[in-house]
This record gives structure tokens, C-alpha cells and sequence, in this order.
């Protein structure tokens, strides 16, 4: 499973699952890259707070429904997919699909 | 039940008016903006004049160089601040520095909603090509700076507020104005009327509850309001972890994002809100 994590905890062996890039764009290192002391290093200099890491976890049938049952209800009045609601609700579940793999 | 009004909302307003406890901000505040209005002042003098307070400069620059506020890094004088951020910006984050560096642990869930919301502001405001971008992230910053008074206020009464809200699932401001008879968006009409805040904060802070009432400052409130609705839909909502209602249609029409543009911003905050849960304010300034 994807995860986001605190460029502070961020250890190395961790491997990236996302590339990461600056605040204008640029690209820093890709995804697949192990993270070594030194790129670490880097990260910190260049101000990133977060990067994507491969847990190793994966999500079991049981969060997944919990986590899009909590998704249906926070977003329940978003009838309309063209509204804004309802854009940020398909996001949501994009997002939750994404991270099941 | 029946719901009696739990505090004298006159005695309250003079009480907020002083902000007893929160004593290091009215000369600071006052100090700032007596500077900034006189036309004589350049940014450097200014600059150097709040330099002298080296509270207020340090608060400054530790909280401006925290990445987790977003602000443009490697900011080392005040003077160098102020360019880089605006006047606006740096007197709403004289008022977030005084005011958040206050609370007790049961508001850190305010604080961390309060910083969500300024880094979703931020990143719709980038998004749109706004010009002065720190400004909205700075009203995100303070847009429920009202709740923060009443937390360091008049804590019990809150609490009971907040309590009732919960047990009759209602949102924070509606209990408030139940309980209270006004809301954390009239304080922050009062508070910007004795601080005499810029409108582009002062507006977005008090209408981001109502974005259909004001006819000035609309984009600062739309985008406001709408940072605060993402970041609820992410599960950051403090007190307030209501079902998102559809946003009132001036928002729509002030920030008319696209299903990629959303997935953007998303993509882009929904990681550093995430890391704001275990952070508390000693933490970052």
C-alpha cells in the first residue's frame, strides 16, 4: 500500500513509490528509488515535507469498505458529479482506490 | 430541553475587546499597524522598527521559516518578510503567532484544522494564478479565529457549546448561535474592527460561513471557504466532523475548478495535513 510519511521519518531501505519534485516542478529523484542518509539529506535541504513510500501493508477488505463508507457519508449531499462536491467526492474515491492498488 | 443563553453576549464583546488574556498582542499589533499606515515609513524603516522586538521577531521568523507552514523558506530578517509576504500577511501572522502560542492542548485540534485550511488556501489560490497568495493563506491561517477566542475566553461555556453541538449534530457555528447568540464569525467582526485588520482578511474571516453576504473580497472568501470545506472532507475538521453541504453557488462561480485542478490540490495537501496530527504549536512557533 502507498502511504505518505513525514520526510522526518523517513528511513533508509524505504523505497519511493512516487517521485518527488521541488516546489517549481522539478523532479528530484523518480519513483522505485531506495532512500539512502544522503538523499534524505537532500530532501531536507530542498524543504520537502513528505514523501510516498511502499509500506509493505496492504489494505484489508475491511478498512477498505470502512474507509469508502466514511467517504459515502461525509460526501452524501454530492448528488451532482459536474458540482464541486461532487468532483471532490470522485477524487476522494480515486484516491481510495489508488491506495488499495 | 429548552436552550437558554449562556453567556452576556455585551459583557463577552467588551471582554474580547480587551483579549486580557492574550497580553503581548494590542501594542504589538498597535505598534504594526500605526507603522504601516504612516506614509513616511518605508518597508526597510518598518523593518527595522519591529526588528527592536526581538519577541515579536523571533516568533516571526521561527514560524515563517517552519516548513509546515508553506511560507517562502530561508526567511531571515523582517524586513526580508515583509517583502516577501505582503504587509496583509505579516499582520495576520503577528495576530496567529500571539494568539495560537495560547491555547491549551484540547484546541490543538483547531490549531492543526486552522494551519490545514491556510495550506489549502494557499494551494487553491497557486492554482488559480491569484496574485498575493500568502494573503489567502493567512486568512485561512486566522479564519477561525473567533472558535480561538472562545477557547481562551470563556473555555467552560465553549465546551458546552461544543458539547452540544455534537449531541445534537449540528455544526459548531449553528450551536453557537443557539447557546451564545452569536457566532465565532462575530467576534472576528469585532476583533477586526478594534484591530482594524486589512479587509482581505477581515472579510474571508468573517463570511467564510456565508460567502453569499459580502460584495467586496469575494474571491478571499470563496477560496476560503472552500479550503475549509476540503480540508473537513479530508477529516481535518476540529470540532466539526459534519457531512459536507453542497457550497453555496458564489463559490462555485468565484473558484471554478476542474476535476484535474481538484485532484491537484488534493494530491498536494492531503500528505502535509496528514503529518499536522502529531504535531503540537511548541513544535513549530
Amino acid at each position: 500500500m502507498v502511504k505518505a510519511i513525514a520526510l522526518t521519518d523517513a528511513e533508509v531501505g524505504m523505497t519511493l513509490s512516487r517521485g518527488v519534485t521541488d516546489d517549481k516542478g522539478m523532479t528530484l529523484c523518480s519513483e522505485g528509488t531506495p532512500l539512502t542518509e544522503r538523499l534524505i539529506n537532500l530532501l531536507k535541504q530542498r524543504e520537502i515535507n513528505t514523501i510516498y513510500i511502499e509500506s509493505g501493508e496492504t489494505m484489508t477488505e475491511e478498512e477498505y469498505v470502512a474507509a469508502k463508507e466514511k467517504i459515502e457519508k461525509r460526501f452524501a449531499a454530492a448528488s451532482d458529479s459536474n458540482s464541486l462536491l461532487g468532483k471532490f467526492k470522485i477524487t476522494m474515491l480515486e484516491r481510495l482506490e489508488n491506495m488499495k492498488g | 430541553m429548552g436552550n437558554e443563553i449562556i453567556l452576556d453576549k455585551g459583557a463577552f464583546r467588551r471582554k474580547v475587546e480587551q483579549l486580557s488574556n492574550i497580553p503581548t498582542l494590542p501594542g504589538l499589533l498597535e505598534k504594526f499597524t500605526r507603522m504601516v499606515k504612516d506614509p513616511d515609513t518605508s518597508m526597510s524603516a518598518l523593518g527595522k522598527e519591529l526588528s527592536k522586538d526581538q519577541v515579536l521577531t523571533s516568533k516571526l521568523l521561527k514560524l515563517v521559516n517552519s516548513s509546515f507552514y508553506g511560507f517562502p523558506g530561508r526567511i531571515s530578517t523582517v524586513t526580508h518578510a515583509l517583502v516577501l509576504l505582503g504587509q496583509n500577511a505579516l499582520e495576520g501572522l503577528i495576530i496567529s503567532s500571539s494568539i495560537f502560542e495560547n491555547l491549551s492542548p484540547d484546541a490543538y485540534p483547531l490549531w492543526r484544522h486552522s494551519i490545514a485550511v491556510s495550506l489549502a488556501s494557499r494551494a487553491i489560490a497557486s492554482e488559480l494564478s491569484l496574485a498575493d497568495v500568502e494573503e489567502f493563506a493567512v486568512a485561512g491561517l486566522l479564519h477561525d479565529i473567533g472558535k480561538v477566542i472562545l477557547h481562551l475566553e470563556v473555555p467552560q461555556e465553549y465546551q458546552t457549546v461544543i458539547d452540544h453541538a455534537y449531541r445534537t449534530k449540528q455544526h459548531i457555528w449553528q450551536a453557537e448561535r443557539e447557546l451564545l447568540g452569536f457566532d465565532h464569525a462575530n467576534i472576528a467582526l469585532w476583533l477586526s474592527k478594534t484591530w482594524t485588520l486589512p479587509t482581505k482578511l477581515a472579510i474571508p474571516i468573517a463570511y467564510h460561513h456565508m460567502p453569499g453576504t459580502p460584495t467586496e473580497e469575494r474571491i478571499h472568501v470563496a477560496v476560503v471557504a472552500m479550503a475549509d470545506m476540503f480540508v473537513r472532507g479530508l477529516g481535518c475538521g476540529a470540532e466539526d466532523d459534519l457531512p459536507l453541504e453542497v457550497p453555496e453557488p458564489i463559490i462555485e462561480k468565484q473558484v471554478p475548478l476542474t476535476l484535474e485542478q481538484i485532484h491537484k490540490i488534493i494530491e498536494k495537501i492531503e500528505p502535509e495535513i496528514h503529518n499536522l496530527n502529531r504535531l503540537v504549536p511548541e513544535d513549530i512557533g
